[in-house]
């Protein structure tokens, strides 16, 4: 086991390294003198005249003229003890902007992605023990209606309902859970459609495989197969779901984060977008896959333990 | 069935475990930091929304720009113009005219020296005097972290030569330095602004407001009123200004009584927002301008070309039904209220049929009646390049489309990021070029013309007109303000004649208040929005 996590932590590290190239060569060759971007966006902005004294000034100081693999190399060696640049836009270091940002990105995330799990779980469990029942139709239209609806336009709906009309809930702001409401549950709808419809799949798998049959014939009641054989082989799939809904919160919140001011980590993201703040931008792409990364690494080990088959390399790798 | 109902029972209990867990993990994992920051907030928001309705004066402003930082040199025009913290030392009024503020006067020694006299018993907020050691350290201090206004100001150093003069040296002549002392990020600030390192505490300064708190997790500044203010105090107790990035939420934060008062508003939105009993939409003119610039290497080398194009352009229809109302149609370059401003001058024609003869004149004809002139052969048909940041400019781009059309012109819209325009229009593939500028970011007569009209910085798009450069040195040399504006006119009669750039509308801002604030004053020379401090707001 100790063998498998160490495994996955070296290919996590790597992939993050890969992630970090490929985005900082990407961000690099968007269009552009980077000089110029600097410029209008921290020391003059756009509706005055750009002189070319401070744009040399500007290249020298934040070292813009080394080639860009140069400009690479120094950014990972600086990023691995700790200082990840400074913001372009607000001068301030990019990792303490990040740290920030962090806890109110999980707030929003793990409460939103808690309650989809409480909701959509059971229900999954359920319709697949009563497929095409009433309810597994009802589920089945709401989680497609849920599925296609953009988190951008619910999120305008809400706020024109419960904000602009019934004056019930805050637009903005934070500190209160009536805050939260709103962009909690812009976020929720969109996680349920995904996981029940996981659930459901994977549990009427689990019903219809011959050792549920053999679990019955050999006396078992309905409950005992299926607390004993059938939950725990459910498991894995509604884990690994889990865990992409969870490694999604980091950097799947952006619009609603934006719409909602809400102080996270994809409203920065969408801010130094905005701005072309690409220290910034860098930083928060890394931080969202690292989250992604240590939540697969998570899911990975949980699964091992639960099934024997992954950690021995015969199932998934 | 009752099996069932167990199985279910049994779910629920192991995920409500799950969720339980999961949000304890969530509150667990802040730190002790950000915990008290976000209760911190939390206080804040519930103060704020009980203080407004106890009607105790507290404003509440929807801000455009994330706040993350908060340096006032580079900041400035948020803690300068939107936080009412810092002053500069030479004012404006509505004239944009130069009026004594920290400085009482101010003269020029020779053409690199000038001395300032400051305003006696002026206090920064943490108490301390506002003397000539504080604000020549304070200039020194800008210069040195923001090196652009070294390049606009000129100024080499600042020291002080009494207990209330300073003497700041230019590197080259400035005929303008005073002009330039308005500008937001030279606002004079205390020593304590920053620490023994250099790093930011918060910016100390003379206005009538002070920094209470800054939290930058949520970007939502406080301040409240300076009672020790060495002028009138301002109305208001206090002022959150939070950033909102995006213009809906702004909107709807303003309809749904969240936020008393914001800019840029969406275009779409103006008229409805204005029809709300407890929303006031106010329009006005800033001091930016919608441009059109021309390449004279291709298309539009012909004077009779340019001055056809701008002619064609129906600006009051672009005005009203583009801007909604935000922006007025340009007559000149610049706003009539500028004290330098040819009023004489009425760019804003529009003349389809003298457009059209100014077409024919110049060779431009359709003869295939296919719609689009042509000359030697050659369709009449650019690119209109222009740049998203400012949401008014891929509108503009598109009505000219359909504008120009009218007088026989292809017109393909290409709309980018701001720091792409260079590169394409370096290699020369655009027609017009449409951008919104500030005409008066100093409150210059010169600054702007010699940006935008000297031939070094005309002749990349392929004009050079050696009167502009004659005129220009002439208004740079100038000391005496009334010559320097005379100069100025004459500049702006030249450009609006040959018009290498021509000017489109004004830059209009809408501003959203709720019905329950009064008194509010526009500010012509702020760059969003800049309130007065006798604002006030009603219970």
């Amino acid at each position: 086991m100790a063998q498998f996590i160490i495994k996955r932590i070296i290919y996590g590290i790597i992939v993050i390294i890969g992630v970090s190239f490929l985005s900082f060569i990407v961000l690099s060759l968007a269009p552009g003198d980077d000089a110029v971007t600097i410029l209008t966006h921290t020391f003059i902005g756009f509706d005055d005249q750009i002189y070319q004294q401070d744009v040399n000034t500007v290249t020298n100081l934040y070292s813009l003229d080394r080639p860009l693999v140069m400009q690479y190399g120094s950014w990972l060696g600086n990023a691995i003890k700790g200082d990840w640049g400074v913001s372009y836009v607000h001068n301030l270091p990019v990792w303490q902007m990040i740290l920030g940002k962090i806890p109110y990105t999980l707030t929003l995330g793990i409460t939103a992605f808690g309650i989809a799990f409480v909701i959509s779980v059971p229900i999954g469990l359920y319709v697949a023990t009563h497929r095409n029942g009433v309810v597994d139709h009802v589920s089945r239209i709401i989680t497609i209606f849920f599925g296609s609806i953009p988190s951008f336009w619910l999120a305008l709906v809400l706020i024109l309902i419960f904000s602009v009309k019934l004056h019930w809930l805050p637009i903005t702001g934070m500190g209160s859970v009536r805050h939260v409401i709103l962009p909690c549950v812009t976020l929720m709808v969109g996680m349920i459609p995904s996981t029940l419809r996981i659930t459901r799949s994977s549990m009427s798998e689990v019903m219809g495989q011959d050792y549920m049959v053999t679990a019955k014939s050999k006396g078992l009641t309905e409950r005992q197969s299926v607390y004993r054989h059938a939950l725990v082989n459910t498991l894995p799939p509604v884990i690994t779901m889990a865990g992409l809904e969870v490694g999604h919160i980091l950097g799947g919140s952006v619009i609603v984060e934006t719409i909602f001011v809400w102080p996270g980590i994809g409203k920065l993201l969408y801010d130094s977008i905005i701005s072309k703040d690409y220290p910034m931008m860098q930083g928060c792409i890394v931080t969202i896959a690292i989250g992604y990364i240590v939540s697969m690494l998570v899911v990975d080990i949980v699964t091992a333990a639960i099934d024997p088959r992954i950690r021995l390399g015969g199932g998934r790798n | 069935m009752r099996l069932n109902k167990k199985i279910s029972k049994g779910i629920a209990i192991a995920s409500l475990v799950t969720i339980s867990g999961g949000f304890l993990a969530a509150c667990g994992g802040t730190t002790g930091e950000n915990k008290d920051t976000t209760a911190s907030q939390g206080n804040q928001t519930t103060t704020t929304a009980a203080s407004a309705s106890a009607g105790d004066k507290t404003l509440r402003i929807g801000e455009l720009w994330a706040i993350d930082n908060i340096d006032p040199v580079s900041d400035g025009t948020l803690i300068k113009e939107k936080a009412c913290v810092t002053e500069v030392l030479c004012e404006v009024n509505d004239k944009f005219e130069l009026q004594p503020s920290l400085a009482t006067k101010w003269e020029n020694k020779d053409e690199n020296t000038w001395v300032f006299t400051l305003k006696e018993g002026v206090k920064f907020h943490d108490g301390t005097d506002m003397d000539a050691e504080a604000v020549a350290w304070s200039i020194n201090n800008a210069l040195e972290k923001n090196p652009t206004l070294v390049t606009s100001t000129k100024i080499a150093k600042a020291e002080a030569t009494g207990a209330n003069e300073v003497t700041i040296t230019t590197e080259t002549p400035n005929a303008e330095l005073p002009e330039f002392m308005h500008l937001a990020n030279m606002s004079i600030i205390g020593k304590g602004t920053y620490d023994s390192s250099g790093n930011l505490v918060k910016p100390i300064g003379t206005g009538p407001f002070k920094v209470e708190e800054f939290n930058s997790s949520t970007g939502v500044l406080t301040i409240v009123r300076n009672d020790d203010y060495h002028s009138t105090p301002a109305s208001l107790a206090k002022v959150t200004i939070s950033g909102m990035t995006d213009s809906n939420t702004r909107a709807m934060a303003l309809e749904a009584g969240e936020i008393d008062f914001t800019c840029d508003l969406p275009f779409n939105e103006l008229t409805r927002l204005d029809e709300l009993d407890n929303v006031r939409v106010e329009k006005y003119d800033t001091a930016r301008i919608y441009t059109c610039q021309f390449n004279c290497k291709g298309l539009f080398g012909d004077k009779k070309v340019r001055q056809a194009t701008s002619l064609a352009m129906d600006r009051q229809t672009i005005s009203d039904k583009v801007l909604n109302g935000a922006g007025t149609p340009a007559k000149n370059i610049f706003t009539e209220n500028m004290a330098w401003c040819d009023t004489s001058i009425d760019g804003s024609k529009f003349d389809l049929e003298q457009a059209k003869k100014l077409m024919e004149e110049a060779g431009w004809v359709d003869s295939n009646g296919d719609g689009i002139r042509e000359k030697d052969g050659q369709d009449f048909e650019f690119t209109a390049i222009t740049y998203t940041e400012r949401p008014g400019l891929p509108l503009i781009a598109e009505a000219l489309q359909s504008q120009l059309k009218e007088l026989g012109m292809k017109v393909n819209v290409s709309t980018m990021d701001n720091a792409a325009i260079e590169e394409r229009k370096e290699k020369g593939e655009w027609g017009i070029y449409l951008a919104g500028m500030a005409t008066a970011m100093a409150p210059s007569s010169i600054y702007y013309l010699n940006n935008n009209y000297s031939s070094e910085k005309t002749e990349p798009i392929g004009y050079v007109n050696e009167e502009f450069d004659k005129l220009l040195a002439e208004g740079q040399k100038a000391f005496d303000t009334e010559t320097r504006y005379e100069v100025s006119k004459k500049i702006q009669k030249l450009a609006m004649e040959e018009l290498p750039i021509a000017y489109i509308c004004n830059y209009g801002v809408a501003y959203g208040f709720s019905e329950k604030v009064q008194n509010f004053k526009f500010n012509p020379t702020a760059h969003d929005y800049m309130w007065n401090t006798d604002i006030t707001i009603t219970d």
